[in-house]
């Protein structure tokens, strides 16, 4: 009876102890340290920045605004997210109601400072022919440039990424500049449609609400959604933590095939009345 | 009915034995199969009908959404129901509750092989279901992350995720040390003469089941596990900006939770391979390929989780061989229909409530194990995948597999657990308004989810509005249905006549002993002597 009532009572302190026991973890925004996005909307980015152009040329940031603006920020060495979302924006590009070049520019810098503009010259060929149509060469900038100035850029628009053993990882997203470089919204990619010819898809509505509200020199700051991250899908460790599951899976199955076995086994001295168990 | 009267008046196993004073340390304590069952069943029961209620009121909600709960409220609803009746009711449901009450009886044994090690998965169940629910009731927001616990999310919302993760890790202790008492219960406790082929198919399921438990159970555990210790140490295994994999945790999870349906619904199947038999007072067709396909069932059930990710990411081999070995595992789940079908033919047939029931499974089964197949091939899942359409296939499945299984064994041992018999009327009355009710609610599923309309979600477009209140009006009927089955079934135990020990006419070995079950469940240890349904060489 008394041991019950301690028994009560402690379980009575546990209970009431973990009632405050709630947990306190922040919602998910990427701190500035670790990869993702911290939002910058309304920040104008530094228009000093020097980067080179497709044919080598120095050209600076300042020099290509003017007009609204969609900022990418890819490698292109990348064989994972980078060049599906480059591709579904070929696709929605022709279909917006302004034009390239005049209404607004796509510029795509390579945060890799591998990158040269030779590289960045193939790519724009490959995206340009991937639009299908006649496209202003103007409209679409593909630039290249040295570790300062990426950093500074990255850095301007919160968009942290991190050097993996086989390229990058980094968030996907469109960043929206005003006329003036400042930045006006945030369009994550969140959807992956798989087996679509172009996974990575954007609504033109979409583009031209914010090409337009960019324009008129806007911050909006979106909804918060889950976006998508290019990353490597086996990283090295990956294989160790497969190896290490390998192991574990073997030696539980191999537990059971043993305990299988004993049972087997060891039947005979435990189970009683065996010797009726023949078909009569 | 002489057989009734050759068995002699001993203690029903619910009386007091005078060893403790409070009633619950006596029951708490005891380390008797049928008392664990039965508290095992009072539990499951209790958490069947607090997941009933939420998801009432989910359906409810979706009648006009947000009137009734919010956003965020909703997504904590669907959780919640999904957790309660999926880890504290239906995985653990009828092993733990039938199989712990029936198994050695059917066996022919007193008990099973560690009654202690049964007492303490008991007492497991009790605290992980304890820490589930505390989730809910401590500070802060209850779990909001679906019952999958899908990282990165579970890692990194601030709801209390970790408590009742931590619930479900315990739960799936008490799960693996079941599994292992069974098993080594049937290999080493069966009657004299109760040679393999000569258990009831009940047991068969049951051994499989334990296998699938000791096995899968542990995978479950382990990425749990990690979820742990990505929320307290930041370790990322699954957070793609820490170099980990949410893909990975899907694996995992699934690996896991594949196996788990089928240790949700073989026993099912055990039941109603138990019941058809007495009903339609036929032996069993097929009994060798019953038992078989149940190990059947367990074993290429291991190799199918890629299914619920077919559009998660993975390449087009492994799809092709998930949608494959998912095709595959249908067979032995047909061998059973057919075999049921099969047993009721040229049957002398009884439609008593628990055949009713039975039946009802058979039908409902089918339907769910046929959009199975829809789902699980690659084409089709493109379309329907997160879709109501799973939300539909699952429910036919767990509730019109699993859930009206556990119904019909409700009914079908009462007598034998209570020592009374239930109102047969008002037992057809809830049927009727159950097995209505239930294709209302979930048919209209498919037809939604073939439309686009996508689970988990609190609101949607005008056009999906007849879909839903049709759907939420039959909720209303299987409510009805549900509570006119459990109250007829609460008053028979305090008003219902005597059950006589054999009120069905039943060849298995727990129709020899007395109802209500008595202490000792055998005075003497039968010798087998015929394999378990002998109804035809009886009538020769």
């Amino acid at each position: 009876m008394r041991k019950l009532l301690w028994f009560i009572f402690f379980g009575g302190l546990f209970f009431a102890g973990s009632i405050y026991g709630h947990e306190t973890l922040d919602t998910g925004d990427a701190k500035s340290e670790e990869m993702g996005i911290v939002e910058k909307t309304g920040q104008i980015i530094p228009a000093d920045l020097v980067f080179y152009d497709e044919k080598g040329g120095k050209v600076k940031l300042g020099n290509l605004l003017g007009k609204p603006v969609i900022l990418t920020l890819v490698y292109f060495s990348c064989e994972h997210i980078c060049p599906l979302m480059l591709g579904g924006l070929s696709q929605a590009l022709p279909r917006l109601a302004v034009a390239a070049g005049k209404d607004y520019r796509v510029i795509t810098v390579s945060f890799d400072e591998a990158d040269t503009p030779m590289i960045a010259l193939a790519a724009k060929k490959n995206y340009i022919n991937a639009i299908g149509r006649s496209f202003p060469e103007d409209g679409w900038k593909f630039l290249t440039g040295k570790q300062e100035s990426i950093h500074r850029l990255t850095e301007a628009v919160g968009f942290n990424y991190r050097k993996d053993i086989h390229g990058f990882s980094h968030p996907v997203v469109l960043v929206f500049l005003a006329p003036d470089g400042k930045i006006s919204r945030y369009y994550y990619v969140t959807q992956f449609q798989y087996g679509a010819a172009y996974p990575i898809s954007f609504s033109s509505f979409d583009l031209n609400m914010a090409l337009t509200e960019a324009s008129q020199g806007k911050a909006v700051t979106g909804i918060r959604k889950a976006l998508l991250y290019c990353f490597s899908h086996e990283p090295p460790g990956h294989s160790k933590f497969f190896n290490f599951m390998a192991v574990v899976g073997v030696i539980t199955l191999a537990a059971m095939v043993s305990f299988f076995i004993y049972l087997q086994v060891t039947s005979r001295r435990y189970r009683r009345g065996k010797e009726y168990d023949a078909e009569k | 009915m002489t057989l009734r009267n050759e068995i002699p008046e001993v203690a029903g196993f619910y009386e007091r034995t005078g060893r403790y004073r409070w009633l619950i340390a006596e029951w708490m304590m005891s380390t008797d199969h049928k008392r664990i069952g039965v508290m095992y069943l009072m539990a499951l029961l209790s958490f069947f009908s607090v997941g009933v209620v939420l998801g009432f009121i989910i359906r409810l909600s979706l009648l006009s959404p947000g009137w009734l709960v919010g956003q965020q409220g909703y997504n904590e609803f669907f959780t919640l129901h999904g957790v309660i009746q999926i880890f504290l009711f239906i995985i653990p449901g009828i092993p733990v509750a039938f199989g712990n009450i029936f198994l050695p009886i059917l066996i022919g044994t007193q008990d099973v092989a560690f009654p202690k090690i049964n007492r303490l998965s008991w007492w497991l169940y009790v605290a992980g279901a304890a820490l589930v629910l505390l989730s809910i009731f401590i500070k802060g927001r209850p779990p909001d992350t679906g019952w999958t616990f899908y990282a990165p999310y579970s890692v990194q919302t601030p709801a209390n995720v970790s408590i009742a993760v931590m619930g479900v890790f315990v739960l799936g202790f008490s799960s693996i040390l079941t599994g292992l008492n069974f098993v080594t219960t049937i290999h080493r406790m069966r009657a004299p003469g109760m040679g393999w082929f000569r258990m009831p198919a009940f047991p068969w399921t049951l051994y499989a089941t334990g296998w699938v438990q000791m096995l899968a159970t542990p995978v479950l555990a382990i990425t749990l596990l990690f979820i742990f210790l990505g929320r307290f140490f930041g370790v990322g295994f699954f957070d793609p900006t820490k170099g980990g994999d949410p893909i990975l945790y899907e694996h995992l999870f699934w690996m896991y939770s594949h196996p788990a349906v089928y240790i949700m619904v073989l026993p099912a199947m055990g039941i109603i391979s138990e019941i058809v038999p007495v009903f339609s007072r036929r032996s069993l067709f097929g009994y060798t390929a019953i038992c078989m396909s149940a190990l059947g069932i367990a074993i290429v059930g291991y190799a199918v989780w890629g299914h619920h990710m077919f559009t998660s990411g993975m390449s087009d081999t492994a799809r092709v061989v998930f949608s494959f070995v998912t095709f595959l595992v249908a067979v032995p789940s047909g061998v059973k229909i057919f075999n049921w079908v099969s047993t009721l033919y040229k049957g002398s047939i009884a439609v008593d409530a628990p055949l009713l029931f039975a039946l009802s499974f058979i039908f409902l089964f089918s339907i769910g194990g046929l959009t199975g197949l829809i789902i699980g091939a690659l084409a089709t899942n493109l379309h329907l995948h997160g879709t109501y359409f799973i939300v539909g296939h699952f429910h036919y499945v767990m509730f019109g597999g699993a859930g009206f299984s556990i119904i019909a064994a409700l009914h079908f041992w009462f007598p034998k657990i209570t020592g009374r018999m239930y109102n047969e009327k008002f037992a057809k009355i809830g049927w009727l308004n159950l097995f209505v009710g239930f294709n209302i609610l979930y048919f209209s599923m498919f037809v939604l989810g073939f439309q686009g309309m996508p689970r988990r979600y609190f609101d949607y477009p005008p056009q999906y509005h007849t879909g839903h209140v049709i759907s939420t009006m039959g909720s209303w009927f299987l409510a009805i249905g549900l509570i006119i089955i459990f109250a007829n079934l609460v008053r028979s135990i305090f008003k219902g006549e005597k059950a006589p020990a054999n009120p069905w006419g039943g060849k298995t070995l727990e129709w020899t002993i007395p109802s209500p079950l008595p202490r000792e469940n055998f005075q003497e240890i039968p010798i087998i002597t015929r394999r378990p349904y002998s109804y035809e060489e009886e009538a020769k």
